[in-house]
């Protein structure tokens, strides 16, 4: 029997699920609680375990998490397991991550602009009394303040970055993909195993012996750890099966025990059980770290054994997979992390990036596309949550009707699954040093963020925002909005006879930032290593356990990561042309007059803005000022991966926790929605922009600029060798709702995404939301609850959002099918 | 060979099959009551304003050697009596405000413009659209701009009221591959009272390219509330169509996206009181269309 698809339709059909139904139901009505079990737990374990070696700390913390938090089922739940037990959308708190944020800002967490939580009284004074001050001076995020130099930490602590930590710099490391599909294979007592018989051969002679024998001790405890929780749920299983009167609910309840008695533990025997497995790992993770896109991986893939067994055998239809699927994707739905309000703007609606990807190829190069892709599609089509965030994936044997039926989704769900091109990508972690079989098997994590299942070890991200860096080269270093000196002194306006001059600066500002961002990131190797060593996480490495090392410190087989250089790469860009084409080529005005005029945010000079305004604008196929903002997104790009140091000699930047790869550090094209919050930092620039608006997303035009038509940007934005982006690039499409309301305009829409990627294109998503929706669900937020829409690389409920990134979002430009 | 381009647009959907580049010329005979697209009546460009847009810098006021522009608050920028068209306001516009509502442009650079994005075209049937105005207001033109795009290889299509001579529209045919010709009103009175001319050049014209065999012909209704929406006319107009043998027809929705073009102009919408509508699914017009041997067609 094949399990082709390949005339497999995805279909609306919500009067046919009543549990996912409910199941959302209930999920959108769950309240946003601070929880301080884990916390407490923590606390109470650290302060018990003070001498032992850090990687046994953590994982005595993790044991004693593990076998005390609390376990709950839900009515109506196949799969099970949750972060803490105040209600499935509620955040635990990680003192051992950071806590000055919640000693300053507990009083607004219900209040604030995005992801509000509700602190109990109880919980404040808990939290305030006796954990906040335990963790004062020992969280990973006071750690990283002491660790860094005087320099950098002026940088990461000013008013108005320009070079930010971001992810690892207070929480745990993200972007990851755990290695799934051996861990079905081998089920946790497998790797038991594995892990018991290197620690026996550890040669203790050698200078690693010991802390070899330490990183394995902690991940076999981490592994019994894991065991013990889902044993916990089984029992909590079958206590409420007991006193279940609905004999239907029993037997699920019963279904459910014996699945958590025998995975993790155990190699799963059918689809339900891996599947509850996977949720497992996932959650487990997350519970050890707080960083962010924990990803489920190829699923399609590693699911495909127990998906066709269980079809074969008849355990299992279409249908009832789809709904175990329905309810695995709510789990990764409900996953939330506790942000300081900077980072809640930054990343709205917690964007948790449970990247599951969809199709794609083998190895040796051939489609995996299968049955499972679509019934994971209509899945997606079922649930219409914004995670698991979820790409589909196209290269030259793909079968377009998985793009139609994912494209078929987007046009009823909005904004999930985005669009990949493997042919780029696979490019792309080709050209990092890494052989074509293992490129082939990459998946995504976060929003288009490219992970080696088993074999990477996360990412680490800092931002550099370019248009605040621009504003320094167009002030001598200076902060416009402060005027506080920041960067090198790189001259004052006047002094620019010609762009080139304009763009020297630049250069020069880059560089230097760059270098502040590579420091931040040994800083937080360095802090990470000491601090927060992940031994759970090692496990779920591919060669953590065979390497008898941690993954911090060197486990994994490769270490990449990325800077995110490009917020505002847009109005960069399109800054450098109007200076060019205003100052220089027309001589309108001189360079200083419109600088002078930006400090003031064009106030009495609305004349010189709209002049610049009106020049022309990347992503509009006009050749001269598309090369001037792709030459800046390349300097960019090449400013990222490489520094000169005091004697002139070239480094690469290299990713900190070591490994071989010949190009590990690289910039990123994607901003989630830090475009907003960055365009706070930023005073008014040349391109027309006014002060404190957002900044272009990702590698988008600037907001509502691109006027040529969608086919005019796709050739823009293919300007741009996007073989550069293994770190991520988002691509966001506004349609009119009705762009993909036919069988006819889903099928151009296949072509038209062919042949942009044919052209170069990595990555397109869509969002088919019409203005008048949005606006509506602004004013009725009530009445839009489970209303999808892209951010970056992630989609969030439009309702919990902020105004600022809402009134962004409603800025873009929209391919409106007449107009 | 030069010309008056009215506006270019591309990702164009709904003129002609597939992804297509819609090119839209200056000049048009007919004054239909519902135009979208007055702007594309003259065939030389002119200044156009909108308020919306205007700063109130007062720039254009200075550059205007004609005593044209009219700084009144409430009144429309331009003063069109006195207006020789020659484009010193729109260039002294800071924000375009004011702009010139066409451009002169050889037909080798439109061309140039349909060329980009000719890997659309052909995986989704697309191609160019030669709209207006109307084609037949500058067909040397318009037949150039066909023939170097099929010499490029990209599929043409027109739009077109037919109003012109048959030499002319022969010539623009023998580029094309699909028609679509409009048909208001099949009545020459209420044509004439809708659109200001006789439809009888345009049913010869029509039947004349039907019968030449140079390309596809499909006759488009554009169905506009109360005008001629009439049982009786789109009967009369499939009787029109089976007696000269045209199998196909396309219905088109009135929108009304003209408003801004009418305010740039400083003109009422006339229609702005009608109701929008979509080719609605008729099952007893599609029945007595069918019956004729006709099919509605969406491309």
């Amino acid at each position: 029997m094949l399990f082709t698809g390949k005339n497999y339709k995805v279909r609306k059909r919500e009067e046919e699920t009543p549990r996912i139904n409910a199941l959302k139901k209930r999920f959108l009505s769950d309240k946003f609680y601070v929880d301080i079990q884990r916390a407490r737990i923590v606390t109470e374990s650290y302060k018990k375990s003070e001498g032992y070696p850090m990687v046994i700390r953590r994982a005595m913390a993790f044991k004693d998490i593990m076998e005390n938090l609390d376990c709950v089922i839900q009515d109506n739940e196949l799969i099970v397991g949750a972060q803490n037990g105040s209600s499935n959308r509620s955040a635990s708190v990680f003192p051992d991550s950071r806590v000055d944020f919640i000693r300053d800002e507990i009083d607004i967490f219900e209040t604030r602009a995005a992801d509000r939580f509700i602190v109990r009284p109880e919980v404040k004074k808990e939290l305030l009394e006796d954990i906040i001050p335990y963790w004062e001076d020992k969280c990973l995020h006071s750690n990283m303040l002491k660790t860094l130099p005087d320099e950098t930490r002026r940088h990461q602590l000013a008013e108005n970055q320009c070079v930010n930590g971001w992810c690892a710099f207070a929480n745990g490391p993200g972007h990851y993909v755990p290695d799934h599909e051996n861990l079905l294979k081998m089920g946790l007592k497998g790797k038991k195993e594995q892990a018991e018989k290197v620690l026996a051969e550890i040669d203790m002679c050698d200078k690693e012996g010991i802390r070899k024998m330490h990183d394995l001790q902690a991940m076999i405890m981490t592994i019994d750890a894991a065991i013990t929780f889902a044993h916990r749920y089984a029992a909590k299983a079958r206590e409420m099966a007991e006193k279940e009167a609905d004999e239907t609910r029993k037997k699920e309840l019963i279904r459910i025990a014996e699945t958590c008695e025998w995975v993790p533990e155990n190699p799963p025997r059918n689809f339900y059980e891996a599947t509850q497995f996977v949720w497992f790992t996932e959650l487990i993770t997350q519970i050890e770290t707080n960083g962010v896109s924990i990803a489920p991986g190829n699923f399609d893939r590693y699911m495909l054994p127990y998906y066709e067994k269980d079809i074969a055998d008849g355990t299992e239809t279409q249908e009832s997979i789809a709904e175990i699927l329905g309810c695995f994707y709510i789990k990764l739905a409900e996953m939330v992390v506790l942000y300081d309000t900077q980072q809640s703007t930054f990343i709205a609606n917690f964007a948790m990036g449970e990247h599951l990807s969809i199709g794609g190829t083998d190895k040796y190069g051939r489609d995996v596309t299968n049955e499972l892709s679509y019934v994971c599609l209509q899945a997606q089509m079922d649930v219409g949550l914004f995670q698991p965030n979820m790409s589909v994936r196209w290269h030259n044997k793909c079968p377009d009707n998985l793009l139609k039926e994912g494209l078929r989704v987007v046009s009823v769900r909005n904004a999930i699954p985005q669009i990949i091109n493997d042919e780029v990508f696979v490019e792309s972690i080709l050209s990092r040093g890494v052989p074509m079989e293992e490129a082939r098997e990459y998946a995504c994590a976060g929003c288009s963020e490219v992970q080696l299942p088993g074999k990477t070890a996360s990412l680490l991200m800092i931002w550099v925002s370019d248009l605040k860096v621009l504003e320094n080269a167009l002030n001598n270093g200076r902060d416009m909005m402060t005027g506080k000196q920041f960067g090198p002194k790189t001259g004052e306006v006047e002094e620019f006879t010609c762009i080139e001059d304009v763009i020297h600066a630049y250069e020069e500002q880059l560089k230097y930032y760059y270098k502040q961002a590579a420091i931040m990131m040994n800083t937080e190797a360095d802090v990470h290593r000491r601090v927060q060593p992940l031994p759970w996480m090692s496990v779920t490495n591919g060669t953590c356990i065979e390497k008898g090392t941690e993954i911090w410190r060197g486990g994994a087989k490769y270490y990449w990561t990325s800077m995110i250089a490009l917020v505002g790469m847009a109005n960069v860009g399109n800054s450098i042309a109007a200076i060019k084409k205003v100052c220089f080529d027309d001589k309108l005005y001189t360079l200083r007059e419109v600088m002078d005029a930006c400090k003031v945010n064009f106030e009495g000079h609305e004349d010189m803005r709209q002049v610049l305004l009106n020049v022309d604008k990347f992503g509009n196929d006009i050749e001269w000022v598309d090369k001037i903002t792709v030459d800046m997104m390349n300097l960019s790009y090449e400013l990222g991966q490489k520094y000169v140091d005091d004697n002139g000699i070239v480094h690469e930047f290299k990713d900190p926790r070591g490994g071989e790869l010949p190009r590990s550090m690289w910039p990123s094209y994607l901003t989630v929605s830090a475009n907003t919050a960055y365009g706070k930092y930023c005073g008014a620039s040349p391109d027309g922009r006014l002060a404190t608006t957002p900044c272009s997303d990702s590698i988008c035009p600037t907001q509502g600029s691109d006027s040529h038509g969608l086919t005019a940007m796709l050739n823009s934005m293919a300007q741009l060798d996007q073989t550069q982006a293994t770190g991520g690039v988002i691509f966001n499409v506004k349609f009119s709702p009705d762009a993909l309301s036919t069988e006819e305009a889903l099928d151009d829409t296949v072509e038209v995404v062919k042949s942009y990627f044919r052209n170069g294109g990595a990555q397109i998503q869509f969002q088919v939301t019409s203005h008048k929706t949005l606006r509506r669900a602004q004013e009725h937020p009530e009445q839009y609850g489970d209303l999808m829409v892209r951010i970056t690389g992630y989609a969030a409920l439009f309702t919990e959002i902020t105004p600022e990134v809402q009134e962004e979002l409603i800025s873009r430009t929209q391919y409106e099918e007449l107009a | 060979m030069e010309g008056y381009v009215y506006n270019i647009r591309r990702y164009s959907r709904h003129d002609g099959p597939g992804v297509r580049t819609t090119v839209f010329l200056k000049g048009c005979p007919l004054r239909c009551q519902w135009c979208s697209s007055p702007q594309t009546w003259s065939l030389k460009p002119e200044p156009v304003f909108l308020a919306s847009k205007c700063i109130g810098c007062g720039k254009c006021l200075h550059a205007c050697k004609n005593g044209a522009i009219n700084m009144l608050p409430g009144a429309h920028r331009i003063n069109y009596s006195k207006c020789i068209k020659c484009g010193a306001c729109a260039k002294a516009c800071p924000s375009q405000a004011i702009r010139m509502d066409a451009q002169k442009m050889t037909s080798e650079e439109v061309v140039d413009i349909v060329e980009r994005d000719k890997k659309y075209y052909r995986p989704t049937g697309g191609g160019i659209t030669l709209s207006g105005g109307e084609v037949l207001a500058q067909a040397d033109f318009s037949a150039d701009i066909l023939r170097l795009s099929q010499e490029a290889g990209i599929h043409t299509c027109i739009e077109s009221s037919a109003y012109g001579s048959w030499d002319a529209l022969e010539k623009i045919l023998k580029h094309t591959k699909i028609a679509y010709f409009d048909l208001k009103h099949v009545d020459d009175a209420a044509h004439r009272e809708l659109t200001g001319v006789s439809n009888e050049i345009i049913k010869q014209n029509i039947e004349k390219a039907a019968k030449s065999g140079l390309c596809r012909v499909v006759v488009n209704l554009p169905a506009i509330p109360g005008m001629n929406d009439s049982e009786k006319n789109i009967r009369a107009m499939a009787f029109f169509l089976h007696e000269i043998g045209l199998s196909e027809v396309k219905y088109l929705s009135f929108h009304k996206l003209g408003q801004h073009e009418y305010e740039e102009l400083g003109w009422d919408y006339p229609v702005k009181d009608l109701p929008a509508n979509e080719p609605e699914e008729d099952d007893d017009k599609k029945a007595f269309f069918e019956s004729l041997g006709i099919h509605i067609v969406t491309k």
